[in-house]
């Protein structure tokens, strides 16, 4: 176990390059594309051979998370998947979508989010480099708000407009690939930033996203199975059972490193956004399958 | 709902209280009497004789029954029973032999009706969920361990 | 009486049309207790569903408050395009509901 732990460890370090451009920024020697190259051939390599309804899963079946370790619980999710719990959210998110503000426009009408509405989700997330930052769809729809005299949403607050809008343009969006790209010093800086993210311990029990996710995907923490990053972000925003509600990527970031005991940072703040961008351009070619019903 | 509360419920009245008593208006609501008896028995065996008039039934593989291995949440168990292949399915239980009450669920079909259920049941915790069902006057049964880590039963 | 709200789908599965249904609906069991009063949520669950295939009856099912939340419940019918199905529900309260899907 142990010799496997090392030689994954060095063979991504070797890989992404990413631990020594963590140790050495001067060489700046990062290759976003050659990193997701070297993540779908390691995810492949070591969990190539899963088996869901008696076939061994393919590339796009990652989108699946950490069903593909388990045929039983893949079942149970095909099960209700046939008539899910979230079609209550994608209705009311169809209705705050169409409902015009208080000045009479409607969301359809902000750059961003005017065009198909089959393809607004997978739009994003993507780097603006004229505003230097990260534009995910959270953020969009509160921009779109506030420049018609709405006020913007919490991003992981208890109201669940926000969630129920997501939801909706998931749906929408079913089947598009996720095509992030990078084009620019800034996305780049980006990019940089959400796999230092992605890499770094945290909280008290001292855990990276890398550590479970990469290191330890397909293995248990207590009784959970560990998903793995990539097709991470494809099924969000998922609906939790356990939560009877809609959870989006952003407040999953939030929970899980509240899971670590650690402090989150702010939902879609720099740091999350960073992130997103990072995991999204990981998953670059895979289809979006969101929204899912989860445990 | 039962008739007696129907009537005390002040909402049969008048004409309508009349063509009630004459079983004239009869909407299902007022005619179908939900199985008191069945769904306060404490076992598997009473059940089947609350639903069915006995408590034997022969195994069979002819009553496919799909249920998950370990509940991904005991809330939510996706629970299937087809006996298509049985010829005369009259009617299938499913029992959920831990629970407070194990049965859970009945169905019984007639006309267009063919002799499949599929549900979503609450586990409190790992037990046997047993499907029995009854076809041409007689009673078989599926059973499948369901091993369930939390509760579906909400405290 | 309240309404119950629930939606119908049906699918053609070859030999026969399959309906599926999503209540929406607490199904308390009558025995889960509020953890702040100690007080027990009373029951109030949805305790039978009815089918009816251009108005013959074709299944009647009987609940337990063991069916889960905002409950499920996929069916089986012989039939051909265009037929109407109807599907009725109440509870142990005396609410229901009822909604028509026709096979295509």
């Amino acid at each position: 176990m142990n010799n496997k732990l090392l030689t994954t460890t060095l063979f991504l370090s070797i890989a992404t390059g990413s631990m020594t451009a963590i140790a050495n920024d001067a060489k700046n020697t990062v290759n976003p594309e050659a990193d997701r190259q070297a993540m779908i051939k390691y995810m492949m390599d070591m969990h190539g051979s899963n088996k869901i309804d008696g076939k061994p899963i393919t590339l796009n079946d990652f989108g699946h998370g950490a069903l593909i370790f388990s045929n039983d619980a893949y079942q149970q999710f095909k099960s209700v998947e046939e008539f899910p719990p979230y079609v209550e959210n994608i209705d009311e998110g169809k209705k705050l979508w169409t409902k015009p503000f208080a000045n009479g426009k409607t969301y359809n009408t902000c750059a961003g989010l005017n065009g198909d509405i089959k393809k607004v989700k997978a739009m994003y997330p993507y780097f603006d480099d004229a505003r230097g930052e990260v534009i995910n769809l959270d953020q969009a729809i509160n921009e779109c708000r506030t420049a018609n005299g709405e006020k913007a949403y919490a991003y992981a607050g208890k109201d669940r407009a926000l969630s129920n809008l997501l939801t909706y343009l998931a749906e929408e969006s079913r089947g598009n690939k996720i095509d992030v790209k990078i084009s620019s010093p800034g996305a780049l800086e980006a990019y940089k930033m959400g796999e230092m993210m992605f890499h770094t311990r945290r909280g008290q029990l001292n855990q990276s996203c890398a550590g479970c996710h990469v290191t330890s995907a397909g293995r248990k923490i207590r009784s959970e199975i560990l998903s793995p990053m990539l097709g991470h972000v494809t099924h969000f925003p998922v609906y939790r059972a356990s939560a009877g509600n809609i959870v989006t990527l952003q407040q999953r970031y939030v929970g899980c490193i509240e899971s670590v005991r650690g402090y989150p940072f702010p939902a879609n703040g720099k740091e999350f956004k960073a992130l997103e961008f990072y995991e999204s351009y990981m998953s670059n070619g895979l289809t979006l399958n969101g929204p899912a019903y989860r445990k | 709902m039962k008739r007696r509360t129907f009537l005390k419920a002040g909402l049969a009245t008048g004409a309508t209280a009349v063509a009630v008593n004459a079983g004239i208006l009869v909407p299902n609501t007022v005619l179908a009497a939900w199985n008191e008896k069945a769904f306060a028995s404490k076992t598997v065996d009473e059940g089947m004789t609350a639903v069915f008039g006995a408590s034997n039934a022969a195994d069979s593989a002819d009553v496919k029954l799909k249920a998950p291995a370990i509940a991904e949440n005991g809330a939510v168990v996706p629970v299937e029973v087809d006996a298509s292949a049985l010829k005369g399915v009259e009617s299938i239980a499913v029992f959920a032999v831990k629970n407070p009450v194990p049965l859970a669920c009945t169905a019984k079909f007639s006309g267009a009706g063919v002799g499949f259920t599929s549900v979503r049941l609450k586990m409190g915790e790992t037990q046997d969920v047993v499907a029995v069902v009854k076809a041409g006057g007689k009673l078989y049964k599926a059973k499948s361990e369901v091993k369930v880590t939390i509760g579906g039963c909400g405290g | 009486m309240a309404d119950i709200s629930f939606r119908l789908k049906a699918e053609n599965k070859g030999d026969a049309f399959e309906v599926k249904a999503l209540f929406k609906h607490p199904m308390e069991t009558g025995t889960r207790k509020n953890k702040a009063t100690g007080e027990v949520f009373p029951a109030d669950f949805i305790n039978e569903v009815t089918a009816k295939v251009n108005g013959a009856p074709a299944m009647v099912a009987e609940w337990s408050g063991a069916v889960s939340q905002n409950p499920f419940l996929a069916f089986r019918v012989t039939g051909k395009a265009g037929d109407k199905v109807e599907v009725s529900c109440t509870s142990n309260k005396g609410d229901s509901g009822t909604q028509t899907v026709d096979l295509a």
